[in-house]
């Protein structure tokens, strides 16, 4: 396990914000922050705590940029 | 000037520039606005018997059509209804707009009547999610939808429409429709010079490369670049169940389908081969068996249109995130002096391979899924479109349909819907109305949704069905039988009568209980202007072989029992009478 900074920018849309948790709920996993911010009216940005080891959050990487709202997942270290 | 339109007239229209022909549907009061303007415009509305064979059907069209698939339900149950087509359609990355109606927008949040958060629910089986709440927004959502749901990987998106919005009026321009741009397809290429020289390089220096090509290359329509590039480079190729139709099922550098019941010799392919070209799949777990034994000898060159896959499943050294169309226009050459022999003796080998482990021939002796499918491909036209269901009926159509065209085989690969098949082959008629369309079930499947038979007499569709009865949910026996000591439980089905069942439903049928019956069947419902039933009763107790057990490798795979295998030679000799006296007969 270890700590993973990630800071995603994505498109200010409704569903954003559940997209990206999607990706933890459904592993049964939870996060230990998440701070959501709009950016302007079309893009936002995400940034996201959570406690996993390099394979499990691979996964949720490869969640993460299949979706169409997803426009960068940057690993802040 | 200005003009005004209602909401449900302006949805309409909006469905009318994209050019919406067929929109499978079934009405409930919060989409009554949106059937009031149906009523009056062009597009023309399916009215299914059920919402799930609504997404299916769209399904079934866009797969046939290359174009999305429409489908429309009311709120609440109507909406959840369509959730296992809209999975289906995500699973097998398929093109598709859903539309449901929603309470009025004051009451959303209210518990109100028919009310479910349809675009919650869909989060997780669609690439977006819309919820109409401003009618300014409509043609903007409608387009981007459109253009979500063709570009990239495509896959289902869905569009909720409070019925409150389908009652306002807007004020537009009067030419706002010749403003109206439909979203066109935007092929993705991302690929650089130095990714197509790592992969020169790594095809080029393979002594036994192989190919897997999979449902990418039939959607995005590069099935002619793909055999020109396998002929190209003397590569042999095998597919994915998805991918059935990519190439010729006589092209001698074709080597059937891999995975769970795939060939053993496809199977024996990926587990020998030192470099495999994955192209357009996405290395599902049916098709890998136990993902550490996978091509334990071989480096992968994975091209793709969805940049998620790569080394997703299995590790990857050289990933182009490309459509195959253009990445085939883009492929170097890698053929030359020193590997143009490696290949022909690679291949000199497969077929040795396909020489040993076969398949197992028809046996007309005996009338089982495996004769009633091999009878119906001979006996109706080239071009035939089949979708299937799920279970053995569906894995035995993948091992013996051998004359299919691409995107003329549509099957439920991803996520397994039982109930896919007959609606599908709705939807396919619909997008081919001149072709010859037949659904191929088993007797659990297609009691899923078989009150769509109605619907095909409503439209007049053709549809032929070829229902493989067994009296059992088969698949399910076969692995209580391998998995569970012969525990059977919950897998013995009593039927109704089919024939009685059609002719209810006001559709011709016809039994059959040997070869020669069927036969006599099938050209009857291939001579049928309208819909066709025949009820096929086959062996009751057969297992489908090949067979990867779960957790087992590719290189574990069953393969038929030894005293079966013996008999080969034997019913190879009495195929070909038969099939002499079948065409004799028929």
């Amino acid at each position: 396990m270890q700590q993973n900074n990630w800071l995603i920018k994505c498109s200010h849309t409704p569903e954003s914000l559940d997209r990206i948790m999607m990706a933890f709920r459904k592993r049964g996993l939870t996060v230990e922050s998440v701070f959501y911010q709009k950016v302007d009216e079309k893009n936002a940005s995400c940034k996201l705590v959570f406690m996993e080891d390099d394979i499990q959050a691979g996964r949720i990487y490869k969640n993460l940029i299949r979706l169409v709202d997803i426009y960068e997942i940057e690993n802040l270290k | 000037m200005k003009i005004k339109l209602r909401g449900a007239d302006y949805v309409v229209k909006i469905l009318e520039l994209l050019e919406v022909d067929s929109l499978f549907a079934y009405p409930g009061g919060a989409v009554l606005p949106i059937y009031d303007a149906l009523a009056n415009g062009n597009v023309k509305d399916i009215l299914v018997r059920h919402e799930q064979a609504a997404s299916f059907a769209a399904n079934g069209y866009a797969r046939v059509k290359g174009k999305p698939g429409f489908c429309l339900a009311t709120s609440g149950p109507g909406a959840t209804n369509l959730v296992t087509g809209i999975a289906d359609a995500y699973a097998d990355s398929i093109p598709m707009v859903a539309i449901t109606g929603q309470v009025m927008l004051h009451l959303i949040g209210t518990d109100a009547f028919q009310e479910t958060d349809i675009t919650g629910i869909c989060l997780p089986i669609t690439k977006k999610t819309y919820l109409i709440k401003n009618l300014d927004k409509a043609a903007q959502i409608f387009t981007e939808a459109y253009e979500v749901a063709i570009n990239g990987r495509p896959g289902p998106v869905l569009i909720d429409i409070p019925r409150s919005v389908q009652g306002e009026y807007i004020e537009l321009e009067e030419n706002w429709e010749e403003t109206f741009v439909k979203p066109v397809l935007k092929r993705v290429y991302k690929a650089t010079e130095q990714d197509w020289a790592k992969a020169k390089a790594l095809v080029a220096g393979a002594k036994k490369p192989l190919i897997i090509a999979g449902h990418g290359n039939l959607l995005s329509d590069s099935w002619k670049e793909i055999r020109e590039f396998v002929d190209r480079e003397q590569i042999p190729a095998i597919s994915t169940i998805l991918g059935i139709g990519v190439f010729e099922s006589d092209n001698p550098l074709y080597f059937s389908w891999l995975g769970m019941h795939g060939m053993k010799y496809a199977n024996q392919a990926v587990q020998e081969a030192d470099v495999i070209l994955a192209l357009g799949i996405r290395f599902d777990d049916r098709i890998t068996g136990r993902l550490k034994d996978f091509a334990p000898n071989a480096r992968v060159l994975h091209i793709d249109i969805d940049n998620s896959e790569d080394n997703k499943n299995v590790p990857t050294e050289v990933f182009i995130h490309a459509d195959l169309k253009l990445a085939f226009q883009n492929f170097p050459l890698t053929r030359n002096a020193e590997n143009s022999a490696d290949r022909e003796a690679w291949v000199a080998y497969l077929n040795s391979l396909r020489a040993q482990f076969p398949i197992k021939p028809v046996d007309y002796d005996i009338f089982n899924m495996i004769t009633a499918i091999d009878v119906l491909e001979k006996l109706s036209p080239d071009d035939m479109i089949v979708a299937t269901d799920v279970g053995q009926h569906q894995m035995w159509s993948s091992q013996y349909l051998n004359k299919l065209q691409p995107n003329h085989f549509l099957t439920s690969g991803g996520l397994g819907s039982m109930g896919f098949g007959f609606p599908a082959a709705m939807g396919a008629q619909a997008a081919a109305p001149d072709k010859n369309v037949w659904c191929i079930t088993g007797d659990g499947s297609f009691q899923m949704n078989l009150q769509e038979l109605i619907t095909c007499v409503q439209e007049q569709w053709p549809v032929k069905i070829l229902v493989l009865d067994n009296n059992y949910l088969g698949m399910v026996r076969q692995w209580q039988e391998q998995f569970y000591s012969r525990n059977y439980s919950g897998v013995d089905l009593l039927n109704p009568n089919f024939v009685k069942l059609a002719e209810a439903y006001g559709i011709e049928s016809a039994e059959a209980t040997n070869v020669v019956e069927l036969a006599d069947a099938i050209n009857k419902a291939n001579k049928c202007k309208g819909p066709f039933l025949v009820h096929a009763r086959v062996l009751k107790e057969d297992n489908v072989l090949p067979m990867v057990a779960p957790g087992a490798s590719l290189s574990e795979t069953i393969y038929y029992p030894a005293n079966e295998v013996k008999d080969f030679a034997k019913k190879k000799l009495n195929l070909e009478d038969a099939t002499k006296q079948l065409a004799y007969k028929v």
